[in-house]
């Protein structure tokens, strides 16, 4: 180390802690305008990957970010539900096929996403171990899910009760786990999928209990009228789907008519996608089409303007700091003026004594700048699951 | 050896004058200055360490006339054969006490700071007896120890003319005799000269020639 070195390290060494906070509001200053460019440079493309790989979504009108951000990422409450049949009218215009999403419940941990098998094949999801479902009250777990849940292929999740002091309503339902889905990096692992059938029998609109028309149910047997049997309260309900009782749980109602959250839309080809959208253009009309590529730009391109104030603030900071910095030097040097002079008298050169302090300076900000490029570095290698993290997962 | 001749010099922005129309110091000499406050005594060491310049004259040290020399020129003079203590010891807090000896050598960029010269700090230290404290800082070191580490890093480079500016004045009465015997010391061994700028009365018996600045500077001095 060169004399010069050496003596400015020992001045640093030695007021260490001074050192150590101009240091640190070097990092600071130079840091956080870039590593909040890069997070929402990130944010931005997680966010739009998502919603571009997702052509169209049909759901009840209302907040057209809140329909995309609960059927892409199951956030956010459901703006409302629309009926199962629209599915149908989608797929009579021969324009594109649809996938129903219903996201209202959850279980203790993770959303639970009511959908068909197509949506494994939309997604691109592959199993890590067993299957996917196949009979009403089984259920796939996204990686994540399968990990905060501690289950794996045997297990079971149970259904989040919808109120807790609706004592009449619908008891949770214990879903069997039957596969659980490789990572993916995106909401989708934190998801449980059931069957949309599933979902509804969550909801109750299909439910199972004993034959009330057989001789061990007569006494739980009120009275019969006509094709109707009335039964007490003493009923047996079941709460979980088991190959012995599955034949026993049925809909009320035309499925046609249940509620889903969401739709989502693959078109035959862009033409056929543009047709779609002019086909629910009628404002009076319950439901509403959304890409979400242009809602999630939207919001991407207000974020990058709010980003951009944020920086601008960021930077007008730390150019005080800065400035503050420069002025502690200053006065740094009023009180070492004593032993500047002392260095000169006992034969420092005044450039050589200049380099020592400079040096000092130059030390203070390159560990500062280094410091803020090692930060800026990891930001954009821990970026891309820390705005999985926070941004999508949250 | 130090030869005046003519001298003049004035500070900026400061009506205090120093005049001196002759003066010179043989080699080898023991001269302690006296005389009150603010009479230039400070000035003038300043002036023959090469930190000052004079306005006019002459200032000649071992044969190097200092007016004729450049900054660069006088600061080397300065630290291969001046060595200068203070009152105040000016040692860095920032640095050890074996730092402090070296400094001359890193901050001059002249003097190479190599095993011998290490050693001879070390030495020096041991001649001081602040051998056992080359690694603390200054500020845990008492009053008489700062001056010794002060005389250390003075006598680096074995300078043949040593100038120090009251270097008793914060001293205790033991420390006084202690710093006094260790400059005596070393003026004896290699027949350095020495000039003291000094207010203590009681150490004037240590030197050859004492000199009465009041009056030198408003008279033409004396050769000595």
């Amino acid at each position: 180390m060169s004399d010069i070195a050496y003596l400015a390290w020992r001045y640093l060494a030695y007021h260490r802690i001074k050192t150590l906070v101009l240091i640190a509001a070097v990092t600071l200053i130079v840091y956080l305008p870039i590593g909040l460019n890069l997070l929402i440079g990130r944010s931005a493309v997680e966010l739009m990957s998502r919603a571009e790989s997702t052509p169209l979504l049909i759901g009840a009108r209302g907040s057209r970010l809140e329909l995309v951000l609960n059927s892409l990422y199951f956030e956010s409450e459901a703006a409302g539900t629309l009926r199962f049949e629209e599915i149908d009218r989608v797929e009579q215009t021969g324009w594109g096929y649809g996938i129903p999403l219903d996201t209202r419940f959850r279980t203790a941990h993770s959303p639970v996403v009511g959908t068909t098998l197509d949506y494994f094949e939309f997604r691109d999801l592959q199993l890590a171990e067993g299957r996917l479902m196949g009979m009403l009250g089984e259920c796939v777990l996204g990686a994540t899910a399968a990990r905060d849940a501690q289950v794996r292929p045997g297990g079971h999740v149970i259904s989040a009760p919808q109120a807790f002091l609706d004592i009449g309503g619908v008891y949770p339902l214990k879903m069997h786990v039957v596969g659980v889905l490789q990572p993916t990096g995106t909401p989708d692992d934190r998801a449980v999928f059931v069957d949309i059938k599933t979902s509804w029998t969550i909801q109750g609109l299909a439910h199972g209990h004993q034959d009330l028309s057989t001789a061990e149910s007569a006494d739980d047997v009120l009275g019969v009228d006509q094709d109707r049997i009335i039964a007490s309260a003493a009923v047996v309900q079941y709460n979980e789907v088991t190959p012995e009782n599955v034949a026993d749980f049925h809909f009320h109602g035309d499925p046609g008519t249940f509620p889903i959250t969401a739709i989502i839309v693959q078109p035959r080809d862009q033409r056929s996608g543009t047709l779609l959208e002019g086909r629910y253009l009628d404002e009076d009309q319950p439901v509403q089409i959304v890409a979400p590529a242009e809602i999630l730009a939207d919001l991407v391109q207000t974020v990058f303007a709010v980003g951009g104030y944020v920086t601008l603030g960021i930077m007008m900071v730390g150019a005080a700091t800065l400035a503050t910095i420069g002025l502690v030097f200053l006065l740094s040097l009023q009180l070492r003026r004593r032993e500047i002079e002392t260095m000169r008298k006992i034969g420092g050169g005044r450039a050589r004594i200049a380099a020592v302090l400079t040096l000092e300076v130059a030390i203070v900000l390159a560990a500062g700048v280094l410091l803020a490029a090692t930060l800026a570095i990891l930001t954009s290698w821990a970026s891309a699951t820390f705005t999985r993290t926070l941004v999508l997962l949250s | 050896m130090i030869r005046i001749r003519d001298l003049q010099f004035r500070y900026e922005h400061s009506d205090f004058s120093l005049r001196v129309p002759q003066w010179k110091v043989s080699p080898g000499a023991r001269l302690a200055m006296i005389g009150p406050s603010g009479c230039g005594k400070t000035t003038l060491l300043s002036l023959i360490a090469g930190i000052l310049v004079p306005a006019s004259g002459s200032i000649v040290v071992d044969d190097h006339e200092l007016v004729s020399l450049s900054d660069a020129a006088r600061r080397n003079l300065r630290v291969r054969h001046i060595g200068l203590v203070f009152q105040e010891f000016e040692l860095l807090e920032h640095l050890n006490v074996l730092d402090n000896i070296l400094l001359p050598c890193r901050i001059s960029g002249t003097l190479r700071l190599d095993r011998n010269m290490r050693e001879r700090a070390e030495l020096l230290a041991d001649q001081v007896g602040i051998r056992d404290k080359l690694r603390r800082y200054v500020r845990r070191l008492s009053q008489g120890e700062r001056q010794r580490v002060a005389i250390c890093r003075a006598l680096l480079t074995t300078p043949r003319l040593l100038l120090c500016d009251e270097p008793t004045g914060n001293l205790d009465t033991k420390n006084k005799q202690h710093v006094l015997d260790i400059l005596d010391d070393y003026v004896t061994q290699t027949q350095a000269t020495l000039v003291t700028v000094t207010h203590d009365p009681e150490i004037l018996d240590r030197f050859d020639h004492v000199l009465d600045f009041s009056q030198f500077h408003v008279v033409d001095g004396e050769a000595l």
